[in-house]
């Protein structure tokens, strides 16, 4: 696998430089925590970046279309004309199973399967590099409820096979640790931010955790988010060492 | 204060990157740091940043005539004027932080003015450190100037943190004195 020689991954300067500003084609990224947290910020500049940089993008969401421009709208960087010109795709999870002729709660292991050769098809024909699931967690619902445990791992084979970046989002309180879902677990992806909310006396702030990048544990440093439409901002946490 | 007394500072300053720490007291602290600004906006015409942490918008306005330095001369991220129940938005000039804010929405808010100014912030100034350590452990605060002088010699934008002089020197007070490149007492400079 080839090193993307992108210099902007996130579009967040702290985010890109710690990460040294690169991903590989076909990484699959895992953003999980509370809502609220700045997981769907990041995972839009990702996109954002993308197509800034001729890259076409898809956001995979459970909005429809029209309330997802709303919200993307909130952003400096996000141009409506992205959308209208084909270059960035907005695809309701909704859209789909309808695509796959069957209602959400209904769906079984054989229609999951048809999902995934849909979704593929569907990145391949709109010749997409950067793709957002956001939120994932009806996906992963609807894997539990299918017993796919193999799915993320086809779906890495397809994102290396065409160079695709990935990253999934999952809205979560907890901690999601290797054996917590059978279908999706940090060790499936190459990189895995944890974002959570913290009060510091009556401060609340949002923090950003790499958990893992490149294959390798991060050192646990923390990082706090400041996030507005304008764009995301980072600062180091600065812990709150015991006095000696 | 008489422009002389600042000349240790000023020479400090006059190598990209340098970092002076100030120890004054009394009405010769507001009067240094007026000087300074004064100095470094007015004569020099740089541009900088004004960590506040003890005086509000209208008294920094007034005591350092803002209103006389260079257009966009200088940004001042004021943690004390919202606490004051001003009902203040952020401007041109002031970019207002609850207090005690943290440690971290300073940083990024210099980040943020450096981020907006590109090439053009050449200076920081703290004030104070005095103030700071009431809120923060000393822990924290050592954290919080790692990060904040490592970041400033990246660019290498001169640094002067001012810290009111007590009986004793507290011990952040003491590290980031060995720490930086120089220290200036202002009341040794004065009876000089």
């Amino acid at each position: 696998m080839d090193e993307l020689t992108e210099k902007s991954i996130f579009g967040v300067e702290k985010l890109d430089n710690l990460t040294l500003g690169k991903v590989l084609p076909g990484s699959m990224g895992l953003f999980y925590g509370p809502s609220g947290t700045g997981k769907s910020s990041i995972g839009y500049h990702f996109i954002f970046e993308g197509v800034g940089s001729g890259q076409n993008s898809i956001i995979i969401t459970n909005e429809p279309a029209k309330g997802m421009i709303g919200k993307l709208s909130n952003f400096k960087h996000f141009k409506e004309q992205w959308v209208e010109e084909g270059y960035m795709s907005l695809f309701p999870i909704q859209d789909l199973m309808g695509l796959v002729g069957v209602r959400f709660e209904e769906a079984g292991g054989s229609d999951i399967d048809l999902l995934f050769r849909i979704l593929v098809r569907s990145i391949e024909d709109l010749e997409v590099k950067r793709v957002v699931i956001d939120p994932g967690n009806p996906l992963v619902t609807l894997l539990e409820r299918g017993n796919r445990v193999f799915f993320f791992q086809r779906l890495k084979e397809e994102l290396v096979r065409r160079g695709i970046s990935l990253v999934f989002i999952v809205d979560t309180s907890t901690p999601l640790d290797d054996g917590i879902s059978k279908v999706i677990a940090p060790y499936m992806f190459d990189y895995v931010l944890r974002f959570n909310r913290e009060k510091d006396h009556s401060i609340s702030m949002n923090i950003l955790t790499i958990e893992k990048w490149g294959g390798t544990n991060h050192p646990p440093n923390d990082y706090v988010l400041d996030i507005s439409g304008d764009g995301v901002m980072m600062a180091p946490r600065i812990r709150r060492l015991e006095e000696g | 204060m008489p422009g002389k007394d600042l000349d240790p500072i000023k020479k400090a300053l006059k190598d990209p990157g340098s970092q002076v720490f100030v120890r004054a007291s009394g009405g010769g602290y507001i009067k240094a740091i007026s000087g300074l600004v004064d100095d470094l906006c007015g004569k020099g015409g740089r541009r900088g940043i004004l960590i506040s942490t003890q005086w509000s918008a209208n008294a920094i306005s007034r005591r350092l005539a803002i209103t006389k330095l260079p257009k966009n001369s200088l940004r001042v991220v004021d943690t004390v004027s919202l606490t004051m129940g001003s009902g203040l938005e952020n401007n041109e000039v002031f970019r207002f932080l609850p207090t005690p804010a943290s440690l971290e929405s300073i940083l990024m808010e210099v980040e943020r003015i450096i981020g907006s100014k590109k090439g053009e912030i050449s200076f920081l100034i703290v004030d104070s450190l005095s103030y700071l350590s009431k809120y923060y452990s000393k822990g924290q605060l050592s954290e919080f100037f790692q990060f904040l002088l490592n970041r400033m010699v990246e660019d290498e934008m001169n640094v002067i943190i001012f810290d009111q002089m007590a009986q004793t020197h507290s011990p952040i007070s003491q590290e980031l004195s060995s720490i930086m490149d120089r220290t200036v007492d202002l009341e040794k400079e004065g009876k000089k």
